[in-house]
């Protein structure tokens, strides 16, 4: 995990904390209606894989708790995981690819809408990505994965050799001596996995991408609708297709890469396929980011331009993240596939406690009351939700009085503690159990095991009915909250 | 800045600390575990479960104990990681109260 140099430590300061009075007077617990677009307060669950679907991409009874969870604090919406729109093996990540799917993710909708007595509006994020491979043994790479060509042949001086005979030699080389001989790409194979990239346009399954994607995002959308959900937000943010299209470094030739109009290309007709499949009065948004944070990636400046674009598109809502990609992560142990919140971009989308003088708390206001001012100015009024490190009141209520966003997410502080919002609506913000911004929760995701959050998960584990993880070690959810008598 | 292990661990190497740990940062020494600072997020959850209170912030490191800072960032290199509680040395009763252990450290 990378952490700036400084190594300044921080702690989460929420300060004063609202009655009951101020509270329901605040702009925070105030409705919003944007067309199809309606919260009962501007509060909001970002998406988070929380690691709880089948092998098979399947809604699980964790699944469904785990949200009815989250539902029960009251948040004006929920957005659930980011959602796999194809029909692939894709490891417990839940998906949406085929109507078999759809009774699953229904279930969690009645759950929230039961838990929040109809007041949490309930969102599915979905995403599209492609393939990423373990590190492999370095023996496993050379000796087997590695296609032999004839450039290895040249490299080594061994003209006429067979694949064979080649693969011995490179087995025997000095790392120095194999970066040499392999290419770039080739190296980064060995060193990190293999992972496919939007230019890779020798790939038919990647130079295809435009002529496939519109209509697996519009099947996957008419499906959330037919499930029950409220909208769907498109994930074009992070590590993944539709944010490498976005992005600076795609130089794709073929109309979908190079300059801003021809990268967020792709992005709009998703989106327009989209609204042509679930129509004018289903909340469509998407997830972009503010800044990629890599070298050579897309800037605020970049992203102001896709901003105004999606909204004059007609996108309904636009949620803003930073930062989380592939190119700077770490290398991940041999076995393991790297992880997008590794590097310096990943730090600027979950940002720690050991941070530098910034702080962990609100890096991407800035860059985000940037994106929202040009929507503004361009005269569209999309409302516009903003995320990263927000965990008190005054701090969400300034951001939005502040014109810094019109819906505020709260990502981990919500993991911490999913009653936040009701805790601090009905007066009873000293009762919040405080996110430490300390990732445990990014390290439990990084294993793809259960999410949880270290202030809660061992605490009360006798207690009747408490579903446990698989090692039976940590509880899946928070325990109830149950307000004090008046 | 991270967690440190400080010399109350030798010889009893209870390693209760290891099963709590979401970043897989401790590592096994002969009579000792260490945790290596690259790795620990400080998220503290392993403090409260070790028997001998071996684990502090570095910033709460008693004087007297700060070399175990440079030991921890040195050893965490030399040893392997463990990811599992094993059981406690079979002297460790004897051991978890005894002060100064500095001496016993096997490398």
């Amino acid at each position: 995990m990378w952490r700036p140099p400084q190594k300044i430590k921080w702690k989460p300061k929420p300060g004063a904390w609202p009655t009951r009075e101020e509270a329901s007077a605040s702009r925070l617990f105030s409705p919003l209606e944007a067309g199809p677009f309606r919260l009962a307060t501007r509060t909001w669950v970002p998406a988070m894989v929380p690691w709880r679907a089948t092998e098979d991409g399947y809604v699980t009874d964790d699944n469904v708790d785990w949200y009815a969870r989250f539902a029960a604090g009251r948040p004006g919406a929920i957005v659930v995981e980011a959602t796999g729109i194809r029909d692939v093996p894709s490891g417990p990540l839940l998906r949406i690819g085929h109507d078999r799917f759809v009774p699953g993710l229904r279930r969690i909708v009645d759950a929230v809408r039961e838990a929040s007595n109809g007041e949490t509006k309930v969102f599915i994020q979905l995403i599209d990505f492609l393939s990423i491979r373990r590190r492999p043994e370095p023996a496993k790479y050379l000796g087997q994965y590695l296609p032999i060509v004839e450039r290895h042949r040249t490299a080594l001086g061994m003209s006429g050799a067979t694949d064979d005979a080649v693969r011995q030699a490179l087995l025997g080389l000095s790392d120095e001596r194999l970066a040499d001989v392999l290419d770039e790409r080739e190296m980064e194979s060995l060193r990190m996995g293999a992972r496919e990239r939007v230019t890779d346009m020798h790939l038919p399954h990647v130079r295809e991408l435009p002529q496939v994607l519109p209509g697996l995002f519009a099947d996957a959308a008419r499906r959330a609708r037919e499930a029950g959900f409220d909208g769907v937000e498109l994930h074009y943010a992070h590590a993944y297709t539709m944010a490498s299209f976005l992005s600076a470094l795609n130089t794709r030739d073929d109309g979908y890469g190079g300059s801003l109009e021809e990268r967020v290309r792709l992005p709009l007709e998703v989106f327009e396929r989209v609204r042509a499949e679930v129509g004018p009065d289903y909340a469509v948004g998407c997830r972009f980011l503010s800044e990629d944070c890599i070298p050579g990636g897309s800037s605020v400046e970049d992203s102001t331009y896709f901003g105004v674009a999606f909204a004059r598109a007609g996108m309904d809502f636009l949620s803003l993240s930073r930062g989380g990609k592939f190119e700077d992560a770490k290398q991940p142990a041999i076995g393991w596939s790297a992880y997008p919140y590794t590097g310096p971009s990943g730090y600027e989308c979950m940002p720690a406690h050991v941070s530098d003088e910034q702080g962990p708390f609100g890096r991407n206001f800035d860059p985000s009351a940037r994106i929202r001012a040009a929507v503004r100015a361009a005269g569209f009024e999309t409302p516009v939700v903003v995320t990263g490190g927000v965990h008190g009141f005054p701090q969400a209520e300034e951001l939005l009085e502040e014109d810094g966003a019109d819906v505020v997410g709260f990502a981990r502080a919500s993991l911490a503690d999913p009653d936040w919002f009701v805790k601090v609506r009905t007066g009873h913000g000293k009762a919040v159990n405080m996110c430490i911004y300390a990732n445990y929760c990014e390290a439990l995701d990084e294993r793809h095991e259960e999410v949880t959050c270290q202030l809660w998960d061992r605490v009360g584990l006798d207690q009747p009915g408490v579903r446990l993880t698989k090692d039976g070690k940590r509880r899946l959810t928070p325990m109830p909250w149950v307000p004090p008598a008046a | 800045m991270a967690h440190v292990v400080l010399e109350s661990c030798i010889r009893c190497r209870y390693t209760d600390c290891v099963d709590v740990c979401p970043v897989d940062c401790f590592r096994q020494g002969p009579n000792m575990l260490v945790i290596d600072p690259d790795e620990c997020i400080d998220c503290a959850v392993c403090i409260p479960e070790c028997p001998v209170e071996a684990i502090v912030a570095e910033e709460d490191v008693p004087a007297g104990q700060e070399a175990f800072i440079a030991l921890n960032a040195e050893l965490s290199k030399e040893w392997s990681v463990i990811t599992q509680t094993l059981a406690p040395l079979g002297e460790a009763e004897q051991w978890k109260d005894v002060p100064a252990k500095l001496q016993y450290l096997q490398r």
